[in-house]
């Protein structure tokens, strides 16, 4: 069954549904159709029932007519007993006048047919003995005993056709006509004889188009018909009788064609039924779509309005809800427990103020509420609401054709921050906006009042732009220079003398690099010479297309000639002073020289052959004078040393000094093994030490530096030199230590120590210039000015800890030496600082 | 062994033969001038070649070139003797093919023992 009905495409609920509408109009039908016969029989009974109390009443009628007729014959006969033939006929005459059914009428004297009328036709009765006839002689007498008249038949009369004979008893003396009172004297009978046909024609029972079939029967043993087919009585309920004297007599009638059973119009009907159903049956089927289409749609209205990217809500008229989606619940989570159905907007709303779902209400719970319900309630409603967790909902609400409510909820959070975010990039901008604006006064007040100027050049590298400060500065008019590229009047300069600005502007331009602080002379725009300082680079579109250069420059000339002047000067000086440090250091090597003899007055000719003589001689006072004398000169000539070397040692510092503010000293670093050299200088101070009984030690490990082996022994020599010189008993000591990627020699004493505000001093050769009057410092000269530039020079560092009158340390850094290091860095800084 | 000193200056000559001949027992002869020196360079067959930096006329450099263009010096070493006594400056003087530079002033107790290394090698 189910299979056939999924073969059918309906579900079971559906093929039920059909069946009930199917047997439901086919019920009404029946039943319709039931009370149609019904009515049908019971009109065609009330019909025939009708027609048969007519029948009756008319056969009725015209039998009492006929009694009517024998008794007034009777009794006209008990008022002439004697009456004659003639009489009789004249009395028929006028008594049957209007009864052409009646054949005759004859009076009847002791079972004798005494008269008769009318007398014509039936003549050859009169006399006839009735006593041959038992059903007569029986009749009459009944009729004699009982005085009450009788209708006999059917029965067959003496003339020849079936007829029906009423007999009226005569009675004669009484004045009283009705016999069962006083009768009188019985006299006779009179019959009146009609013909059965007769009757049965004037009610109409021949009528041709009658319209029920009549059968008349006597209501006696027998039952002996009288009219029409007996076997009408056996089909037919509608039955009356009727009785008269002594007569009874049964009637029935049918409907000439039988009985009508079947409703006129049924097959329409059931057309119509059949019409009804399948119209139902397309109805519920109709029916049945559409509430499964509405199914659908509803369906799909609740999914649609639980994918909806908001929230939303439905109120009915009463403000209750009807139905809310997930998001709904979702946003107002701790709310969601009163979201049911049938619950007011207010209830929703309180449940939520109780549980902490409003952080805006918090502490006016009541002004929030009617808020709220006052703008939930007008016809639209535009509202912005934050959640407990910080996100946002604009509420849209409007009120539906039927009194409700539909809400919508959406989440407005990165609107919101958007907005927020704009109002403070707004913000920004306009400080931002208010910044520039004042950077740009600043710059125009600046680039006004600026004898530097700013330029720009476009991506051609034309002038496209020059300050006012460049016309103030130079008196060069700007359209000099305007639209023209800077090769045009800034060409490399001929000679060696000037810098090489202007080269590498252009070669910077040319590679799109940033350019600082370069000089170059400006030919071709003023008259007389013109150097400028200028800075510039590139800038770029948004799309980093190349756009031009931008930069500032300042008219350099005065100062230029000024450096210019003092650099000829300097070298002038250092030119001066390696000439002086010349001419200073041959009579200095001829003092020092000849001085040197003297130390060693012994190994001179003269004293040899002097100290012979007197030992040839044997002069003892001579040899000690001569001793003495040697001694004597021994020791000056060892002043004359000291202050010479002391002279020399300044004469170095001088040149050297000289050299590096000229900056041409140079430096040739490389791997320098610490230790030889370490023991070098020990060996090379050890006999001064010993002199002045200071230990001089060293423990220096396997380490090597990265520096030039002259500079670094220079340093080291200088710093033992003077640790030598400022230490009067104790030890001076040469350690390193390797810290990070430098190696750090520390030279100490126990000498007299430098005073704590001193010491960042010593190194910086105005101070050892301003006091070097004042302080025991002979000796020091500019030594370690120079040692500092040098160590600087290669990288390192030099500092000083001291305590006074308790030593010294001295400690220079630098770069250690690591075979996995390439150098070029400091290479590079050396050459630069080579070539400067 | 035969020293060649040339110098302008007369005092330094005197130190230097004093010192040479008196300390070191070496052969000196000198001359006051580059182009003295170079003149008179092929009658004499010094083992060492001393020679003053800063001379008039003829500077050290130039009479180091010429005495290296003879035939003769070709091989002979020749050491500068310098009151120019910057590290550049010596390492100029040794670029040229110098043996060594002797600063100015000069130790005359070990210049004889500075000489003698220098002959040694």
């Amino acid at each position: 069954m189910r299979k056939v009905l999924q073969r059918l495409g309906l579900g079971v609920w559906t093929a039920l549904t059909y069946l009930g509408v199917v047997t439901g109009i086919a019920g009404v039908a029946v039943l319709e159709e039931r009370a149609m016969r019904a009515d049908l029989v019971a009109s065609q009974t009330s019909d025939a029932q009708a027609y048969l109390d007519m029948l009756s009443e008319d056969l009725l009628s015209v039998l009492r007519r006929k009694f009517d007729t024998g008794r007034a014959i009777a009794g006209a006969v008990s008022l002439v007993p004697d009456i004659n033939q003639d009489q009789f006929s004249r009395l028929g005459a006028v008594v049957l006048r209007g009864e052409p059914s009646v054949l005759n009428i004859s009076t009847i004297r002791d079972l004798r047919i005494a008269h008769v009328h009318p007398i014509e036709e039936n003549a050859r009765i009169l006399g006839t003995d009735l006593s041959t006839s038992p059903v007569r002689v029986a009749s009459v007498a009944r009729v004699r005993d009982t005085g009450i008249g009788e209708l006999q038949g059917p029965i067959e009369l003496f003339l020849g056709p079936m007829g029906f004979i009423v007999r009226q008893p005569v009675f004669v003396g009484s004045e009283v006509a009705d016999p069962s009172d006083a009768r009188g004297e019985f006299w006779g009978m009179v019959s009146l004889v009609f013909s059965a046909d007769a009757v049965f024609r004037e009610v109409g029972l021949f009528e041709p188009d009658k319209p029920y079939e009549v059968a008349i029967r006597l209501a006696d043993r027998d039952a002996t018909p009288i009219f029409g087919d007996p076997a009408v009585f056996g089909a037919t309920e509608i039955q009356s009788d009727i009785s008269i004297a002594n007569a009874a007599w049964d009637i029935a009638v049918i409907p000439m064609d039988g009985w009508i059973t079947r409703p006129p119009g049924l097959t329409t009907r059931r057309g119509t039924y059949l019409l009804i159903a399948i119209v139902a049956v397309l109805l519920t089927r109709y029916f049945l779509l559409l509430r499964a289409e509405r199914a659908r749609v509803s369906q799909q209205l609740r999914g649609a309005i639980d994918v909806l990217p908001g929230g939303f809500v439905v109120h009915d008229a009463e403000d209750r809800m009807v139905l809310c989606n997930d998001t709904y619940k979702e946003f107002y989570a701790k709310s969601a427990p009163a979201m049911v159905p049938g619950n007011t907007f207010e209830q929703m709303l309180r449940y939520g103020l109780e549980h902490g779902q409003f952080p805006e209400a918090v502490g006016r719970e009541e002004d929030w509420l009617s808020e709220r319900l006052s703008a939930h309630r007008s016809d639209e409603s535009f509202v912005e609401q934050q959640l407990v967790d910080g996100r946002w909902l604009r509420i849209i609400e409007r009120a539906t054709p039927d009194g409700g409510r539909v809400g919508v909820r959406l989440d407005i959070t990165e609107i919101k921050e958007n907005a927020l975010k704009l109002e403070r990039f707004n913000a920004e901008l306009q400080s931002a906006l208010a910044a520039r604006d004042e950077a740009e006064a600043r710059f125009a007040e600046l680039s006004d009042m600026s004898t530097e100027w700013f330029w720009e050049q476009d991506a051609d590298l034309r002038f496209s732009y020059l300050s006012a400060g460049m016309e103030r500065a130079t008196g060069v008019d700007p359209s000099a220079i305007l639209g023209r590229r800077r090769d045009e009047f800034a060409r490399p300069d001929a000679g060696s003398t000037g810098p090489a600005g202007t080269t590498q502007i252009l070669e910077a331009l040319e590679a799109r690099e940033e350019f600082h602080d370069l000089i170059y002379r400006a030919l071709d725009v003023r008259q007389d010479e013109m150097w400028v300082r200028t800075s510039g680079r590139p800038f770029y579109n948004a799309e980093g297309t190349f756009m031009g250069y931008r930069g500032t420059a300042a008219d350099v000339t005065p100062l230029y000639s000024a450096l210019r002047d003092a650099q000829k000067a300097d070298r002038a000086k250092t030119q001066f002073l390696n000439v002086i440090s010349h001419e200073l250091r041959t009579p200095l090597t001829v003092l020092l020289g000849f001085n040197r003899f003297l130390t060693r007055p012994h190994v001179l000719p003269a004293f040899k052959r002097l100290a012979n003589a007197a030992d040839v001689e044997g002069r003892e006072d001579l040899s000690v004078a001569l001793d003495g004398a040697m001694s004597e000169v021994e020791n000056f000539a060892r002043k004359m040393d000291d202050a010479g070397q002391q002279l020399l040692t300044l004469i170095s510092d001088m040149l050297d000094l000289a050299r590096i503010e000229s900056n041409t000293v140079r430096i040739q670093a490389e791997r320098v093994d610490v230790a030889p050299i370490v023991a070098s200088v020990v060996e090379q101070f050890a006999p001064m030490a010993t002199e002045k009984a200071l230990a001089l030690v060293h423990d220096v490990g396997e380490v090597a530096v990265y520096a030039d082996a002259a500079r670094f022994r220079q340093i080291l020599n200088n710093l033992v030199n003077n640790a030598i010189k400022f230490t009067e008993a104790g030890q001076i000591s040469i350690r390193s230590e390797r810290v990070d990627d430098t190696v750090v020699v520390h030279v100490e004493d126990t000498g007299i120590g430098v005073a704590e505000d001193m010491q960042p001093l010593i190194f910086d050769r105005f101070h050892q210039a301003e006091t070097g009057n004042t302080r025991n410092t002979s000796g020091v000269g500019l030594g370690l000015t120079i040692i500092r530039e040098f160590v600087q020079l290669m990288d390192g560092e030099i500092w000083v800890e001291s305590t006074l009158g308790q030593g010294s340390r001295f400690s220079f850094s630098l770069p250690a030496w690591s075979d996995d290091l390439g150098h070029e860095d400091l290479d590079d800084d050396i050459a630069a600082a080579d070539r400067a | 062994m035969l020293i060649m000193h040339v110098d302008d200056e007369p005092d330094i000559r005197e130190l230097t033969r004093l010192s040479l001949e008196m300390m070191g027992g070496f052969d000196v002869v000198q001359f006051a001038s580059g182009v003295e020196a170079v003149e008179a360079a092929a009658s004499h067959r010094p083992d060492l070649v001393l020679l003053d930096v800063m001379m008039p006329e003829l500077d050290g450099t130039e009479t180091f070139r010429r005495l290296r263009a003879l035939e003769a010096y070709r091989d002979i070493p020749i050491a500068f003797m310098t009151a120019k006594a910057s590290v550049n400056d010596q390492k100029e003087l040794l670029a040229l093919g110098a043996i060594t530079v002797i600063a100015k002033p000069f130790d005359p107790m070990t210049l004889p023992d500075i000489v003698r290394s220098l002959l040694n090698t």
